[in-house]
Protein backbone atom coordinates (compact mmCIF):
# COMPACT_ATOMS: atom_id res chain seq x y z
CA UNK A 1 0.00 0.00 0.00
CA UNK A 2 1.30 3.46 -0.97
CA UNK A 3 2.45 5.86 1.76
CA UNK A 4 2.44 9.64 1.69
CA UNK A 5 4.81 11.60 3.91
CA UNK A 6 4.18 15.12 5.19
CA UNK A 7 6.66 17.17 7.21
CA UNK A 8 5.22 19.74 9.63
CA UNK A 9 7.21 22.57 11.18
CA UNK A 10 6.46 22.74 14.90
CA UNK A 11 7.28 26.44 14.93
CA UNK A 12 4.06 26.93 12.97
CA UNK A 13 1.81 24.18 14.31
CA UNK A 14 2.01 22.70 17.78
CA UNK A 15 2.02 18.96 18.51
CA UNK A 16 -1.45 19.31 19.96
CA UNK A 17 -2.74 20.74 16.66
CA UNK A 18 -1.03 18.00 14.67
CA UNK A 19 -2.54 15.31 16.91
CA UNK A 20 -6.02 16.84 16.60
CA UNK A 21 -5.65 16.91 12.84
CA UNK A 22 -4.36 13.34 12.64
CA UNK A 23 -7.31 12.20 14.75
CA UNK A 24 -9.73 13.46 12.08
CA UNK A 25 -8.13 11.20 9.46
CA UNK A 26 -7.85 8.04 11.56
CA UNK A 27 -11.00 6.47 10.16
CA UNK A 28 -9.75 6.40 6.56
CA UNK A 29 -5.98 6.32 6.92
CA UNK A 30 -3.24 4.70 8.95
CA UNK A 31 -1.16 7.51 10.43
CA UNK A 32 2.21 7.24 12.08
CA UNK A 33 4.03 10.22 13.58
CA UNK A 34 7.76 10.58 14.07
CA UNK A 35 10.19 13.32 14.96
CA UNK A 36 13.24 13.00 12.67
CA UNK A 37 14.78 16.21 13.96
CA UNK A 38 14.07 18.99 16.42
CA UNK A 39 11.25 21.25 15.25
CA UNK A 40 9.87 18.83 12.65
CA UNK A 41 7.13 16.24 12.78
CA UNK A 42 7.07 13.60 10.07
CA UNK A 43 3.66 12.18 9.27
CA UNK A 44 3.37 8.92 7.33
CA UNK A 45 -0.09 8.43 5.90
CA UNK A 46 -1.27 5.17 4.41
CA UNK A 47 -4.72 4.61 3.00
CA UNK A 48 -6.88 1.84 4.46
CA UNK A 49 -8.57 1.33 1.08
CA UNK A 50 -6.84 0.92 -2.25
CA UNK A 51 -9.13 3.24 -4.23
CA UNK A 52 -8.39 6.40 -2.22
CA UNK A 53 -6.19 8.94 -4.01
CA UNK A 54 -3.32 9.90 -1.71
CA UNK A 55 -2.33 12.93 -3.79
CA UNK A 56 -5.17 14.98 -2.28
CA UNK A 57 -4.41 14.02 1.29
CA UNK A 58 -1.60 16.52 1.79
CA UNK A 59 -3.85 19.47 0.91
CA UNK A 60 -6.70 18.13 3.02
CA UNK A 61 -4.37 17.54 5.93
CA UNK A 62 -2.97 21.07 5.71
CA UNK A 63 -6.47 22.55 5.57
CA UNK A 64 -7.50 20.53 8.60
CA UNK A 65 -4.35 21.74 10.37
CA UNK A 66 -5.57 25.32 9.96
CA UNK A 67 -8.96 24.32 11.36
CA UNK A 68 -7.35 22.62 14.34
CA UNK A 69 -5.07 25.58 14.91
CA UNK A 70 -8.04 27.94 15.03
CA UNK A 71 -9.98 25.65 17.33
CA UNK A 72 -7.06 25.45 19.76
CA UNK A 73 -6.64 29.23 19.68
CA UNK A 74 -10.34 29.86 20.37
CA UNK A 75 -10.24 27.20 23.10
CA UNK A 76 -7.34 28.99 24.82
CA UNK A 77 -8.83 32.47 24.40
CA UNK A 78 -12.13 31.41 25.95
CA UNK A 79 -10.61 29.37 28.74
CA UNK A 80 -11.20 31.96 31.48
CA UNK A 81 -14.79 32.65 30.47
CA UNK A 82 -15.54 28.94 30.19
CA UNK A 83 -14.07 28.16 33.59
CA UNK A 84 -15.95 31.10 35.14
CA UNK A 85 -19.27 29.92 33.70
CA UNK A 86 -18.72 26.37 34.94
CA UNK A 87 -17.62 27.66 38.33
CA UNK A 88 -20.72 29.80 38.70
CA UNK A 89 -22.94 26.96 37.51
CA UNK A 90 -21.46 24.56 40.08
CA UNK A 91 -20.76 26.85 43.04
CA UNK A 92 -22.92 29.92 42.58
CA UNK A 93 -21.60 33.44 42.37
CA UNK A 94 -18.63 34.23 44.58
CA UNK A 95 -19.53 37.48 46.32
CA UNK A 96 -15.90 38.19 47.08
CA UNK A 97 -14.89 37.85 43.45
CA UNK A 98 -13.81 41.04 41.79
CA UNK A 99 -14.33 42.06 38.26
CA UNK A 100 -12.32 44.75 36.54
CA UNK A 101 -15.06 45.83 34.19
CA UNK A 102 -16.79 49.06 35.31
CA UNK A 103 -20.22 47.62 34.60
CA UNK A 104 -19.56 44.91 37.18
CA UNK A 105 -18.84 47.37 39.99
CA UNK A 106 -22.41 48.57 40.25
CA UNK A 107 -25.26 46.17 40.19
CA UNK A 108 -28.39 48.31 40.12
CA UNK A 109 -30.53 45.49 38.76
CA UNK A 110 -29.34 43.04 41.40
CA UNK A 111 -28.29 40.55 38.76
CA UNK A 112 -25.51 39.14 40.91
CA UNK A 113 -27.89 38.28 43.75
CA UNK A 114 -28.93 34.70 44.11
CA UNK A 115 -32.52 34.00 43.31
CA UNK A 116 -33.10 32.47 46.75
CA UNK A 117 -31.82 35.61 48.52
CA UNK A 118 -33.90 37.99 46.48
CA UNK A 119 -37.01 35.81 46.70
CA UNK A 120 -36.91 35.60 50.52
CA UNK A 121 -36.85 39.38 50.83
CA UNK A 122 -39.67 39.90 48.43
CA UNK A 123 -43.10 39.97 50.01
CA UNK A 124 -45.98 39.74 47.72
CA UNK A 125 -49.17 40.72 49.51
CA UNK A 126 -52.46 39.60 48.19
CA UNK A 127 -55.42 41.16 50.01
CA UNK A 128 -58.30 38.93 50.81
CA UNK A 129 -61.41 40.04 49.00
CA UNK A 130 -63.86 41.84 51.20
CA UNK A 131 -67.51 40.96 51.18
CA UNK A 132 -68.61 41.53 47.71
CA UNK A 133 -72.23 42.06 47.05
CA UNK A 134 -73.68 41.60 43.69
CA UNK A 135 -76.91 43.10 42.60
CA UNK A 136 -78.52 43.09 39.28
CA UNK A 137 -81.34 45.09 37.93
CA UNK A 138 -83.52 43.54 35.31
CA UNK A 139 -86.03 46.01 33.93
CA UNK A 140 -88.20 43.31 32.43
CA UNK A 141 -88.61 41.60 35.79
CA UNK A 142 -89.65 44.91 37.37
CA UNK A 143 -92.29 45.30 34.79
CA UNK A 144 -93.63 41.81 35.48
CA UNK A 145 -93.63 42.45 39.22
CA UNK A 146 -95.37 45.75 38.76
CA UNK A 147 -98.06 44.17 36.68
CA UNK B 1 3.32 -17.21 12.47
CA UNK B 2 6.11 -14.65 12.53
CA UNK B 3 8.61 -14.63 15.34
CA UNK B 4 8.90 -10.99 16.20
CA UNK B 5 7.79 -7.51 15.09
CA UNK B 6 9.04 -4.23 16.54
CA UNK B 7 7.38 -0.81 16.56
CA UNK B 8 9.12 2.30 17.87
CA UNK B 9 7.11 5.26 19.11
CA UNK B 10 8.83 8.61 19.55
CA UNK B 11 8.63 9.79 23.15
CA UNK B 12 8.30 13.41 22.06
CA UNK B 13 5.02 12.61 20.32
CA UNK B 14 3.36 9.59 21.89
CA UNK B 15 2.28 9.36 25.51
CA UNK B 16 3.26 6.36 27.61
CA UNK B 17 -0.25 6.09 29.00
CA UNK B 18 -1.64 5.95 25.47
CA UNK B 19 0.76 3.20 24.43
CA UNK B 20 0.01 1.15 27.53
CA UNK B 21 -3.73 1.48 26.95
CA UNK B 22 -3.17 0.21 23.42
CA UNK B 23 -1.12 -2.74 24.69
CA UNK B 24 -3.98 -3.58 27.02
CA UNK B 25 -6.48 -3.43 24.14
CA UNK B 26 -4.37 -5.62 21.81
CA UNK B 27 -3.06 -8.14 24.30
CA UNK B 28 -5.38 -10.86 23.00
CA UNK B 29 -4.12 -10.54 19.42
CA UNK B 30 -0.42 -11.12 20.11
CA UNK B 31 2.18 -11.49 22.82
CA UNK B 32 3.21 -7.90 23.40
CA UNK B 33 6.23 -6.62 25.32
CA UNK B 34 6.74 -2.99 26.21
CA UNK B 35 10.16 -1.37 26.68
CA UNK B 36 11.45 2.14 26.63
CA UNK B 37 14.80 3.77 26.08
CA UNK B 38 15.80 7.42 26.15
CA UNK B 39 14.03 8.34 22.93
CA UNK B 40 11.47 5.67 22.15
CA UNK B 41 8.75 3.47 23.52
CA UNK B 42 9.42 0.07 21.99
CA UNK B 43 6.73 -2.50 21.35
CA UNK B 44 7.68 -6.04 20.49
CA UNK B 45 4.94 -8.32 19.21
CA UNK B 46 5.38 -12.06 19.02
CA UNK B 47 3.29 -14.93 17.70
CA UNK B 48 1.34 -12.93 15.15
CA UNK B 49 -0.35 -14.48 12.16
CA UNK B 50 1.73 -13.63 9.07
CA UNK B 51 -1.36 -12.73 7.07
CA UNK B 52 -2.55 -9.99 9.44
CA UNK B 53 0.73 -8.64 10.81
CA UNK B 54 0.66 -5.46 8.71
CA UNK B 55 -2.94 -4.71 9.63
CA UNK B 56 -2.28 -5.30 13.31
CA UNK B 57 0.82 -3.06 13.22
CA UNK B 58 -1.05 -0.24 11.43
CA UNK B 59 -4.11 -0.52 13.65
CA UNK B 60 -1.90 -0.60 16.72
CA UNK B 61 -0.23 2.65 15.59
CA UNK B 62 -3.60 4.28 14.90
CA UNK B 63 -4.95 3.22 18.27
CA UNK B 64 -1.82 4.56 20.00
CA UNK B 65 -2.28 7.87 18.21
CA UNK B 66 -5.93 7.99 19.24
CA UNK B 67 -5.05 7.23 22.87
CA UNK B 68 -2.28 9.84 22.81
CA UNK B 69 -4.62 12.49 21.38
CA UNK B 70 -7.11 11.56 24.12
CA UNK B 71 -4.44 12.14 26.78
CA UNK B 72 -3.71 15.69 25.55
Amino acid sequence: METKTIIIDTNIYSLREVLSTAYVFLDKYYIFLNQPEEGKIKIDIKSKESDIDLDKIEGEFNNELINASLRVRVFEENRNVREMIINIALNGIDKNATCERPSCQNDPEGISKKWEDSASNTHIAIDKPKNVSFSAHFPNNDKKNGD
Amino acid sequence: MIKKMEIKFDKNIYKKEGILNTVEAYKNLADIDFYENEDFFIIIMKNIDEGVKDVIRDEFCNYSLFETAKCQ
